[in-house]
């Protein structure tokens, strides 16, 4: 069991392929033939695309909270939230901490 | 002799036929949707994308060309111009559009996540990836506007055998049995491999079919090879000299130039990757295939508006063929060329190859009988065979061995690109 993600995670792309969406973004994880296709919407692409392997959550998130100009404690705990989602559908990897993401 | 086992690549959409002549044959209006943002004239058929103004729908309403640029794959690029407003499709037909492209887009990327799993099967042959993942990510400017269907994987003929094996063990299926025990080395072009989860490998030995492929030396391209990076993946791709011959064979033998994305792949290596032009000419004439470089340079110029490298415009405007590449030129080009290229299979080239070729027509391997003409006495299925080969149709309860990959792997796809 994973310890639920906070400020200092770092999450890294995943083994994916993806295209633009006018909305968004369609994603397919590599792992296995036939997966899911995960459409990233909203706000996901913005938050999909800073997750770099190199920085934690929290800074991402700050950075979404004054793009935003939104409350950075909402804003983190969406971004926790979302990421996790990312981690569950393969289209995200957790970092581990002092690593860099695996190639 | 079209009526033979046919693992010839024409990637050619069920009931199509090539139009006679090489000038005439590509769509008017699907070239100015290829051509889009590439050169300055883009007027074809009925779609002018030249004036000031959005171009409105054509004669009939948008959606009978909204289906051929989706089928052609270019509907990435179409969308982009409508973006741009260059076209004027209106919300419902964009909505359409945009539904479809999805689609398209899905089955790329559901591929292109397969190259994580192949990586190591690629490794270990030392494989490239032809035109698709390569192209989209490599010379186009945004991966979208270069879908794919399938992939193309070229192997050596030494590794081909050992890398059906490896597909095999992840789940890919063949469609059909060898018709001689060494027709995957010496004869096919290419072996298509079917997933069950949708998914389809092209399994090359070479570029193009018959007596060609052999001065084509797969080895040194694979050597040449280099890579292309998307996001995580890195995907192993031949050298863009090398990739644009490769794109200019298969418009040109492949698709007789009436596939408007198989030219635009050749004039989207030539405008944005560092191609050396010397090599590229250096390796056509090498490959005997200068005379279809030119053409392919001509079509650009004509079609595409594409503005020649000097270099290669100076080469072009001194260039004429043999006669060796004049007659397989027509081969290629005119009309059957399919039994054309098969003839010239049986005429050209070596011994051990034409051998092969013709034991795989008029002696094929029972197993190879019962898949094509199903269940029978041995020597009714052979009646049947050389009944086929003599230009009757038998009778029979399963088709034959499909001429196009669009058939084959029984996953229906439609023309590949």
């Amino acid at each position: 069991v994973r310890p639920p993600l906070d400020a200092t995670s770092v999450l890294g792309p995943g083994r994916v392929a993806h295209r633009r969406l006018h909305d968004g973004a369609l994603a397919v994880a590599g792992p296995e033939p036939g997966g899911e296709v995960v459409r990233i919407a909203g706000t996901g692409p913005a938050l999909w695309r800073a997750l770099d392997g190199q920085r934690p959550l929290g800074e991402v998130a700050h950075e979404l909270a004054v793009r935003h100009r939104a409350d950075p404690t909402v804003v983190l705990a969406d971004v926790c939230t979302t990421a996790q989602r990312y981690l569950d559908l393969g289209v995200a990897e957790l970092v581990p901490p002092g690593g860099a993401t695996a190639p | 002799v079209t009526a033979v086992v046919d693992d010839l690549d024409f990637d050619t959409a069920p009931g199509e036929q090539p139009a006679a002549g090489v000038d005439d044959r590509v769509d008017g209006a699907l070239a100015a949707v290829a051509a889009l943002g590439l050169g300055p004239t883009l007027v074809g058929g009925a779609l002018d994308l030249t004036g000031d103004h959005p171009v409105a729908a054509p004669a009939g309403g948008w959606e009978p060309l909204l289906a051929r640029i989706v089928a052609e794959g270019l509907s990435g690029l179409f969308l982009d111009a409508a973006d741009r407003g260059l076209v004027a499709l209106g919300d419902d037909a964009r909505r359409e559009l945009v539904r479809r492209h999805e689609a398209v887009l899905v089955r790329a990327l559901r591929h292109e996540a397969e190259l994580f799993r192949l990586a190591p099967v690629l490794e270990d042959a030392g494989a490239v990836v032809l035109k698709g993942p390569g192209l989209a990510h490599g010379v186009y400017a945004h991966a979208e506007q270069r879908p794919f269907t399938d992939l193309d994987v070229l192997v050596d003929a030494d590794h081909v055998r050992a890398t059906v094996r490896a597909l095999e063990r992840l789940g890919y299926e063949r469609p059909w049995p060898d018709p001689t025990p060494r027709y995957l080395e010496l004869v096919a072009k290419a072996v298509c491999l079917g997933h069950p989860a949708g998914l389809t490998v092209d399994l090359h030995r070479t570029l193009v079919p018959g007596p060609l492929a052999e001065r084509i030396p797969t080895g040194d391209i694979l050597g040449r090879r280099t890579t292309v990076t998307a996001g995580r993946l890195v995907i192993p791709v031949p050298a863009w000299e090398d990739h644009l011959l490769e794109c200019a064979l298969h418009g040109a033998v492949g698709h007789g130039f009436q596939r408007p994305l198989a030219l635009r792949d050749v004039a989207q290596i030539l405008l944005a990757a560092p191609v050396d032009h010397t090599r590229v000419v250096r390796t056509a004439e090498q490959w005997g295939a200068a005379w279809m470089l030119a053409l392919t340079l001509d079509h650009l110029v004509a079609r595409f508006a594409v503005a020649l490298p000097a270099e290669l415009a100076d080469w072009r405007r001194a260039f004429r063929p043999t006669d060796d590449e004049a007659h397989l030129a027509e081969a290629c080009l005119g009309t059957e060329r399919s039994a054309r290229l098969r003839m010239a299979e049986l005429r050209e080239g070596s011994w051990r190859r034409r051998l092969e070729l013709a034991r795989s027509l008029a002696a094929p391997s029972v197993a190879f009988l019962r898949h094509t003409y199903g269940s029978g006495s041995v020597p009714a299925l052979y009646a049947a065979r050389w009944r086929e080969l003599g230009g009757r149709r038998p009778s029979r309860t399963r088709p034959s061995a499909p001429a196009s990959s669009s058939a084959r792997a029984g996953h229906g796809t439609g023309a590949a690109w």
